[in-house]
């Protein structure tokens, strides 16, 4: 399990189109783009990493609500047991109408070495 | 608890705003260090088309001078100095901190480059080390 696709599932149950590094397609009305900020080993026992700990920034585009879909979102997150480390309204767009939201979520898994994923 | 050990404290005790100073001071240029080549990595990458860096933003990079905030902490700032340089069109709309605003959040069509959130991550391990080596280096002197 990783957070970006942990994060893909919960948005996309929320009804918001999803993509990670940029939208390919022509951007709707409102949509989440994805990416990675940092991942980090810790926890080290016998030379071995015991934690992996991953953080990812969502940035929330949408011309209606942003309140609304925010918190959407946010429950969501919290709901599923993520971490957001940080929340921030980056102001309204004029050229493009659309209101960016910022929120980062962290999250901290296993090191399973068993298997390839 | 031995007098030599006593006086070693009291002398401590008596320098401790000049060691606490370089310390950070050693911390903030870990950091600004790190700050800047993570800087580098994004600029112009991943753009649709060639890059017109000028670099400027990149030698806008410091850390300020080591100060005493409002809460009482030593500290130093890394971020970017102002203005643009005069030559540009754009130099009264346009600020470096908007420049890099943009390339660390994205907006609607330009993906995000969190440079900043990555050198914070990466800073807060190294800077530590930095600075307890120049605690120990300066402790050391006394």
């Amino acid at each position: 399990m990783n957070l970006l696709s942990e994060l893909t599932s919960i948005i996309e149950s929320l009804d918001i189109p999803v993509e990670t590094g940029k939208l390919s397609d022509i951007p709707p009305d409102e949509y989440i783009v994805l990416v990675p900020i940092h991942d980090d080993y810790e926890l080290y026992a016998d030379d071995l990493p015991g934690a992996d700990i991953q953080s990812v920034r969502l940035s929330l585009y949408t011309k209606g609500n942003y309140i609304r879909q925010k918190n959407r979102v946010l429950k969501a997150l919290l709901k599923a047991g993520i971490l957001v480390i940080d929340r921030l309204y980056l102001g309204y767009e004029q050229d493009t109408g659309y209101h960016h939201y910022n929120i980062d979520a962290e999250n901290v898994y296993g090191v399973d070495l068993g298997t390839e994923e | 608890m031995p007098d030599d050990f006593a006086l070693r404290l009291s002398r401590i005790e008596h320098n401790i705003s000049g060691i606490t100073e370089k310390v950070v001071e050693a911390g903030g240029e870990v950091a600004e260090k790190i700050a800047r080549d993570e800087l580098d990595r994004v600029i112009g990458s991943g753009t649709k088309f060639d890059s017109r860096s000028t670099g400027e933003l990149k030698s806008a990079l410091g850390a300020s001078p080591v100060g005493v905030d409002k809460k009482g902490f030593v500290n130093t700032k890394i971020g970017f100095s102002e203005p643009r340089r005069r030559r540009y069109k754009a130099k009264n709309e346009v600020t470096n901190a908007m420049i890099a605003n943009v390339i660390e959040y994205g907006k609607s069509g330009q993906p995000a480059k969190p440079f900043m959130a990555r050198a914070k991550k990466k800073a807060l391990r190294l800077c530590k080390q930095a600075m307890i080596k120049k605690f120990d280096e300066e402790v050391s002197k006394i």
